[in-house]
């Protein structure tokens, strides 16, 4: 090499290792001081100024009609809802924190929480925007990490039993209150003319484990501690609640290759007869309501899950929203959120995309403790629990939904999933 | 003519000149060919090199979603990443995957699309541009809608099924049977991009003289022993062509196992970038690079042999 060259190379690798040396992790967490520049409290009196707001799905379509009525009664304020797709929402969220751009406020489901917590892009919620006891106990607790309260609960939802009434009764069966006694209500619901008498999601990520998790709850187990600070998979109540869920598939109750897809076809396939049964959430009555119209309420019969040998927890979800640290108008965030949170603004939303409010104030108005569905409902959110507040919650979620395949499919045993499962987990780790 | 006296010292002075030190003209001439290359090279430079060289150091730190607000402060890890690749179940799982894909997906689509721009080129008269057009359409249509059309094909009781019970085979789940789910996709991916490489191979065919093969037939020679003898070696470039092309495309096989299986009824149609990809969602960054990396050095030495192999000679 030529003289020149040999400096060349130099030059650029000092630069390289440089750079390099500015790197490095100082040991303190991400959030610390940041904290120090949220709202501990908001003012009383009107919102001023612009306030962004993100929202998906049927909400971003609704929500426009509560903020009009926002900003007539806060004539110094406007509020703009921008409509954000479902799938692409993580994303959106990861790179606004990520530039620092971001809106003032989105909404988010709650599985997606401690990990943009983590990054110390949400704010925690001040004083004077609601009260813990205005929401339903589950929804709040799921705004909790640490201890801190960093959204607010919009909508709940839950998953019960919905089941093809009139096949049951022409079978002669009630709807079975223990999953012990699954197999031979699906037997008979097959014996009535469905063709599979339970529908459970295998191998499809967002729904295996929505369904999985739920039978280790009912068998007494949990996924993590309750400080959260080990995973407790392999304890003998989660490795009975696999064995339960596993011998849904072995008696021949659901198919090991059950899915969910394509999205809307749950509602015609219970319509129609090809499933006889199914563990779904509140937006399957609209569809079923507009798919048998008079038949709906002969045909569909809704109830809470089965228990297992301990409870009948079923999995809780729903939307909640959070105003970003790097927010322009946080205080008229908050201001709009509360707004939200009332009684009133609360069954309006609701009535306007069918979700369940979280404001447990907010159902009677809404006209939902007359509906008997609803009533179901309501009775399954006392006993419904949501996933631990972990940052490296995708992760844990594919590999559960992972575990839930194997199980379905007969390729590991019960306990050879837990004790997988258990040092997979542990070696993603709680944060 | 007239040759122009020259000055020796004059002349020494130029060769000098040039050797050294250019002309003014030439300078200004190289100045605004860089002026006119500079937009290309400025956005090329930031959207194309700069994520390039930035994943690379991604790569060698332990960077999550959670040190978004705060990239630079990550710990610099070294070739731990790659040694965590390798030891991981799935990444095997997705290496083997992303192998069987290609060692079987390539020579197949290769061997069709050769034989259908044999079929265009010489056997086919009328409405070959029907064909054409016919076999072309898959390459342009969006993935979504042939995963639609796909899935109901691939249905247990589909079209394909159907057909099959028809002539007295009962078909398997195609897309949920572990064995079955891998020779789907590389099927529906030959389908997919067999009309790339048709015109491609197309070309190449009419660009190979026909007084060739009039000779060869003088000759006597065999329809077969034309094929092996003279269009094979006088395609040879155009066959490492599309081998090239269509290996890169297929060692980086992603949406067909996206929209179809998502990854695959028990990680059986997991391919390498459908890992990144996943890694990536989890927030682990630095993985994700990692094995973003380790894909890419593979498929340059794959290339690298290809060319080695399939090169013309002499």
């Amino acid at each position: 090499m030529s003289g020149k060259t040999w400096i060349r190379n130099a030059a650029v690798l000092s630069a390289v290792a440089l750079t390099l040396t500015a790197c490095g992790r100082d040991g303190g967490s991400v959030g610390d001081d940041a904290g120090a520049s949220d709202l501990t409290s908001i003012s009383a009196g009107k919102a001023t100024g612009d306030i962004t707001i993100w929202a998906m799905g049927t909400e971003g379509e609704k929500l426009p009609e509560i903020a009009d009525a926002f900003n007539d009664a806060n004539p110094d304020a406007e509020v703009t809802i921008t409509a954000v797709p479902w799938d692409d929402a993580p994303t959106k969220i990861a790179t606004a924190i990520t530039s620092g751009k971001t809106p003032d406020a989105t909404l988010l489901n709650p599985s997606a929480l401690a990990s943009f917590v983590a990054t110390g892009g949400f704010a925690a919620v001040p004083d004077g925007v609601a009260d813990a006891t205005t929401f339903d106990a589950g929804s709040y607790e799921s705004t909790l990490i640490d201890g801190t309260s960093y959204s607010v609960p919009l909508y709940v939802d839950t998953r019960t039993l919905f089941f093809r009434k009139d096949l049951a009764e022409q079978a002669g069966v009630e709807v079975p209150q223990t999953w012990a006694d699954y197999p031979a209500f699906a037997e008979a619901l097959e014996g009535a003319g469905a063709e599979e008498g339970l529908l459970l999601p295998t191998g499809e990520l967002g729904f295996t484990e929505q369904v999985l998790i739920p039978f280790i709850w009912n068998a007494g187990g949990s996924i993590t501690d309750a400080e959260q600070t080990t995973f407790t998979l392999d304890s003998d109540e989660a490795i009975e609640g696999l064995a339960t869920y596993q011998s849904l598939f072995t008696s021949g109750a659901a198919s090991d290759t059950g899915t969910y897809e394509p999205w809307g076809s749950v509602e015609e396939r219970l319509a129609s007869g090809e499933i006889g049964s199914v563990v779904e959430g509140p937006w399957m009555v609209p569809t079923l309501k507009d798919i048998l119209g008079d038949e709906y309420a002969s045909k569909i019969g809704v109830a809470t899950i089965p228990s297992g040998s301990a409870n009948g927890q079923s999995w809780l979800d729903g939307g909640q929203l959070a105003v970003f640290r790097d927010a322009k108008n946080p205080e008229g965030a908050w201001k709009f959120i509360k707004y939200l949170s009332e009684p009133a603004q609360a069954a309006q939303f609701s009535t306007a995309t069918g979700d369940l409010p979280a404001v447990s104030a907010a159902w009677e108005p809404a006209g939902l403790t007359a509906d008997p569905t609803t009533a179901v409902f309501s009775e399954q959110l006392k006993e419904a629990a949501s996933a631990p507040a972990l940052p490296t919650w995708n992760q844990i979620a594919s590999i559960m939904a992972g575990y839930g395949e194997k199980l379905a499919r007969g390729t590991v045993t019960p306990e050879e999933a837990a004790e997988q499962m258990q040092s997979e987990l542990t070696s993603v780790g709680l944060d | 003519m007239e040759t122009p006296t020259r000055n020796p010292a004059a002349a020494a002075g130029a060769a000098a000149a040039t050797r050294t030190k250019r002309p003014a003209w030439r300078r200004r001439q190289a100045l605004i060919a860089w002026a006119f290359a500079l937009p290309f090279s400025a956005l090329f430079l930031v959207f194309m090199i700069g994520p390039l060289v930035a994943s690379l150091l991604l790569s060698v730190t332990d960077m999550t979603a959670r040190d978004m607000r705060d990239p630079l402060a990550v710990a610099f890890v070294g070739v731990d990443n790659f040694v965590t690749l390798f030891q991981d179940d799935k990444f095997q799982a997705a290496i083997l995957n992303t192998i069987y894909f290609v060692g079987v997906g390539v020579p197949l689509t290769i061997v069709v699309s050769l034989l259908i721009a044999m079929a265009l080129n010489n056997g086919i008269r009328r409405f070959r541009a029907v064909f054409r057009v016919g076999f072309y359409t898959p390459v342009v249509t969006s993935i979504v809608a042939i995963a639609v059309v796909w899935k109901y094909i691939l249905e247990p009781d589909g079209l394909l099924n159907q057909a099959l019970s028809g002539i007295g085979i009962s078909g398997p789940d195609w897309l949920h049977d572990t064995h079955f789910a891998m020779p789907s996709l590389i099927f529906m991916a030959m389908w997919r991009n067999m009309g790339t490489l048709m015109i491609i191979f197309l070309a190449g065919l009419q660009g190979v003289p026909t007084e060739v093969y009039e000779a060869a037939k003088v000759d006597g020679a065999s329809a077969f022993q034309r094929f092996y003898g003279l269009t094979l070696p006088l395609m040879r470039p155009t066959i490492l062509l599309g081998v090239v092309l269509i290996s890169v495309y297929y060692f980086q096989f992603f949406e067909e196992a996206f929209v179809m299986t998502g990854g695959g009824p028990l990680d059986s149609t997991l391919s390498i970038t459908y890992f990144t990809y996943n890694q990536f969602g989890y927030g682990n960054y630095g993985l994700a690079s990692a094995a973003s990396y380790v894909l890419a050095l593979t498929i340059g030495l794959v290339t690298l042999l290809q060319f080695r192999f399939l090169r013309s000679k002499g």
